[in-house]
Parts: C-alpha cells; sequence; structure tokens
C-alpha cells in the first residue's frame, strides 16, 4: 500500500484533494488515536502513620499490548486535595490538583502524591505519602482511583507521517 | 457486527492478516478519540495580588459527563507552547513563571463539580509577570470521549443524534445504531475532527528538533523514569521538579526538551495557534 490509497475528508468549507493535514477532519495517511481498552484501578490506603519518611502503594493493570502506549489522561504528581487525616476516597483524574507553581525547590512537608507510569507491560498507579518531618500524623484511610484509557497507539516508537 | 467496516494500514503494512494495531491507522472495530469542540482564545491575564494569582476561565460544553480535555497556553514572553497543567518560564525567561492548570468545576457556581463545565487557570507565578495585564494565548480541545470508568466497555446508551454534516462517515460501535449513537459511541464521525498522531520524536537527552509542521502542533510527551527502566511517566505537571520548569514545549518550527532522560514526544496534525 502506498499513499496513493486512503481516505481524506476535509473540514467544511476545504477541498479534500487540496486541503493541508490540519484542514482535514479525516486522514489515513495519518495516524487515529484508538481505544484499546478502558477502565479504572484503585488503590485503598490504610489509615495508618509512617515509620519513614515515605512509603509508595502501587496498583496495576495488565494491558497485555506489549509495547508502550499512549495513555489518557496523562497522570504526574497529582496531589490529595483533601484532610490527609480525616479526607475521604479521591480521583486522579481531578488535575485540578496538580500542585500549584513553586520555583527552587520544592518542601513536601505532609501529602499523598499520585503518578501513573507505562510500561510494555502494565500501567501503574502509584501513591506515596510523605512524612519527612516525622510528625508521626496518622494518614487516613481511603481508595485512591484511576480512570483510563489505553490507546492501542506505541507512545515510545518514532515515526514521521507528514506531507 | 464485525463483519463490516472499515480498517486501514499503515504504509508498507498489510491490512488482512494484522493484528498489531500499532500498524493500523484506522479500524472501525476500535472507537477513536473525537474532538467534540476546540477553541482558541487570547486571555488578557492580569497580575493579581492575593495569593494564589490565578486568573480562572469557564468552558461550558454540556456532554452530561466529564471529558477527556487536552489544554495548551503559550508563554507570551518567551512564545513557547506548554502544556497543561504545567508551567513555563524559569528555563528560558527568568522573569515570569507562568502555570496552566484546569478542573472539572464551575467557577460560576462557587468551583462546584460539573459534568456540563470546566474551569481552566493561569497562575501568575512566584516570579511574576513583568506588566500587568499580559496576553495569554490558549487552546484547548474537549473530547467526546469521558474519563468515566470503562465507559467503552458499555455503549448501549443512545439518544437521537442529528447529523450535522451533508457528507462524510459515521460508524458506530458494535451493536449500536449509527443513526442514533451517541457521540462518544460513535467509532468515527467525520463532522468531528479527530486528534492527528503525525509524528514522534525521540530525545535520548536535552535538545530540540525542528517538527516540520509549519505551525506549533499539539503534543504529548512520555520520560522514561531512569535509564533502561522501561517504565515511563508523562511529561506533565513539572513544577515538582527543583527547576520548576516544564520539560516540553513547542513553537511553530521546534520541540524542545530539556530533560535529560528518554523521552518520546508525539505531535498531532492539529494546530494550537487557531
Amino acid at each position: 500500500m502506498s499513499n496513493s490509497f486512503g481516505i481524506k475528508i476535509s473540514k467544511s468549507g476545504y477541498d479534500a484533494k487540496t486541503a493541508s493535514q490540519k484542514d482535514l477532519t479525516f486522514d489515513s495517511s495519518l495516524d487515529t488515536l484508538k481505544i484499546s481498552k478502558t477502565g479504572s484501578i484503585y488503590i485503598d490506603l490504610p489509615e495508618e502513620a509512617l515509620s519513614s519518611s515515605s512509603k509508595t502503594y502501587t496498583a496495576t493493570y495488565a494491558h497485555g499490548l506489549g509495547y508502550v502506549p499512549l495513555i489518557f489522561p496523562p497522570i504526574r504528581d497529582i496531589k490529595y486535595p483533601g484532610d490527609i487525616t480525616t479526607g475521604g476516597d479521591w480521583s486522579v483524574n481531578e488535575i485540578y490538583y496538580a500542585y500549584l507553581p513553586g520555583e527552587g525547590t520544592i518542601y513536601i512537608i505532609l501529602d499523598e502524591i499520585a503518578t501513573i507510569q507505562s510500561s510494555s507491560t502494565y500501567i501503574t498507579l502509584k501513591v506515596t505519602r510523605y512524612d519527612p518531618l516525622s510528625t508521626g500524623i496518622t494518614f487516613g484511610e481511603r481508595r485512591v482511583t484511576y480512570n483510563y484509557n489505553i490507546f492501542s497507539n506505541s507512545a515510545t516508537e518514532e515515526y514521521n507521517y507528514l506531507d | 457486527m464485525g463483519n463490516f467496516g472499515i480498517r486501514i494500514s499503515k504504509d508498507g503494512y498489510t491490512v488482512i492478516p494484522q493484528e498489531d494495531y500499532r500498524r493500523v491507522s484506522f479500524d472501525s472495530l476500535k472507537n477513536s478519540l473525537k474532538i467534540y469542540t476546540e477553541a482558541f482564545a487570547t486571555h488578557s491575564v492580569v497580575s493579581l495580588t492575593i495569593e494564589p494569582f490565578l486568573d480562572d476561565f469557564l468552558v461550558t460544553h454540556n456532554l452530561g459527563y466529564n471529558p477527556l480535555v487536552l489544554l495548551y497556553f503559550k508563554h507570551p514572553e518567551i512564545a513557547k507552547w506548554f502544556k497543561a497543567p504545567g508551567g513555563g518560564g524559569l528555563e528560558f525567561s527568568s522573569t515570569w513563571s507562568l502555570f496552566g492548570s484546569y478542573g472539572y468545576v464551575d467557577k460560576d457556581d462557587s468551583y462546584a463539580p460539573s459534568v456540563n463545565k470546566f474551569t481552566y487557570y493561569l497562575y501568575d507565578g512566584t516570579s511574576r509577570m513583568t506588566s500587568s495585564p499580559a496576553s495569554v494565548d490558549v487552546k484547548y480541545f474537549v473530547m467526546a470521549d469521558p474519563v468515566e470508568d470503562a465507559w467503552d466497555e458499555s455503549v448501549s446508551s443512545n439518544t437521537n443524534q442529528s447529523l450535522s454534516n451533508d457528507f462524510g462517515i459515521r460508524a458506530a460501535a458494535p451493536g449500536v445504531n449509527v443513526f442514533t449513537a451517541e457521540k462518544k459511541n460513535t467509532i468515527v464521525d467525520t463532522s468531528y475532527p479527530s486528534l492527528k498522531p503525525a509524528r514522534c520524536i525521540h530525545f535520548a537527552s536535552s535538545g530540540s528538533e525542528a517538527h516540520g509542521f509549519g505551525y506549533p502542533p499539539a503534543f504529548l510527551g512520555v520520560m522514561e523514569t531512569g535509564a533502561g527502566t522501561g517504565e515511563y511517566v508523562s511529561m506533565e505537571n513539572d513544577s515538582m521538579d527543583t527547576t520548576g520548569e516544564s520539560l516540553l514545549c513547542v513553537d511553530s518550527t521546534h520541540v524542545y526538551y530539556s530533560g535529560t532522560k528518554n523521552a518520546y514526544i508525539t505531535l498531532f496534525a492539529n494546530p494550537l495557534n487557531e
């Protein structure tokens, strides 16, 4: 197959035969984001006081693709928005709770922070509790959830489909 | 229903048999991400006196669920685009740290959670803007596709969905009436544009590379957690890094990566500047 075959559909007002790629609603010479799986993973965090400065919990989903996929929504370092001791369940999809800007060294006092990682085998929800000053405060029991969209598209394969 | 449909393979690969979906550019058995609405705006951002120094803006989509959202903003001093949540400024400019984020809340309703609106924020960081107000370009994409649990595994919900274009292609998920399928349950609907992955660039270390689009493209990046770990994190929300600086940005000619770890940047044929 060459680029002589395929489908192009232009935005309204554009000629599909001459429109640039950005003005096409569909162009089979480019890729599409193809959903492989949707679902959720979660971690049930216990009530506890940390015996070290931090403690990490993980939960995984085996996606079965054999390569690192693109996933939505991309999540990194989202902090728990509630009260560390008394607060309830939370979803990392609520990315409003991304860290606010902070230049220079960031000081973590008491926090619960979530990140999503992906590999050729798993997507992983990772939640770390921090008590670097050993305050001994009790973290509350709660569930942390991530709703995922896993695509069939590789995130780690170079390509170039530009005209 | 799987006996009918469209499958298009990538150049150089056979369509049938083809079990590796990395080699398939389109398959009407696979739901694909669809842009429900997109917008470009230039905001006048005011330097506020009360923390957290933010300006916020409301978007109404009325989808009835929380959709996937991609939000980008351009740092006006350095004319480079960053993805929110995340920020930019320190590495390229010592004067103004600018940070963007969003949440599924209604700013006009005391920031209550909403399935029909979201609010996005532009923060004037600790290194404050040098002159106020400043104009900040923003581009967002609201997908027809939700962030709900396993939404694509159960696609029986339908409403009477009118066709909005005279010409095009619409394919629905198996078992769903294509004429009445909700937007999220259409595999493809050419009355809605899509995010079009057009290029993926690898960086083994910091640097920049010409991307060839001729406009600033939408992008997503992943970065390996360490050498050879095979584990990747999204290049999002970099404010926890000691520099407080986003690792990734684009302009109309180049992609810029300031990290040291293995990174792959997916670029879409969807412009940020219009």
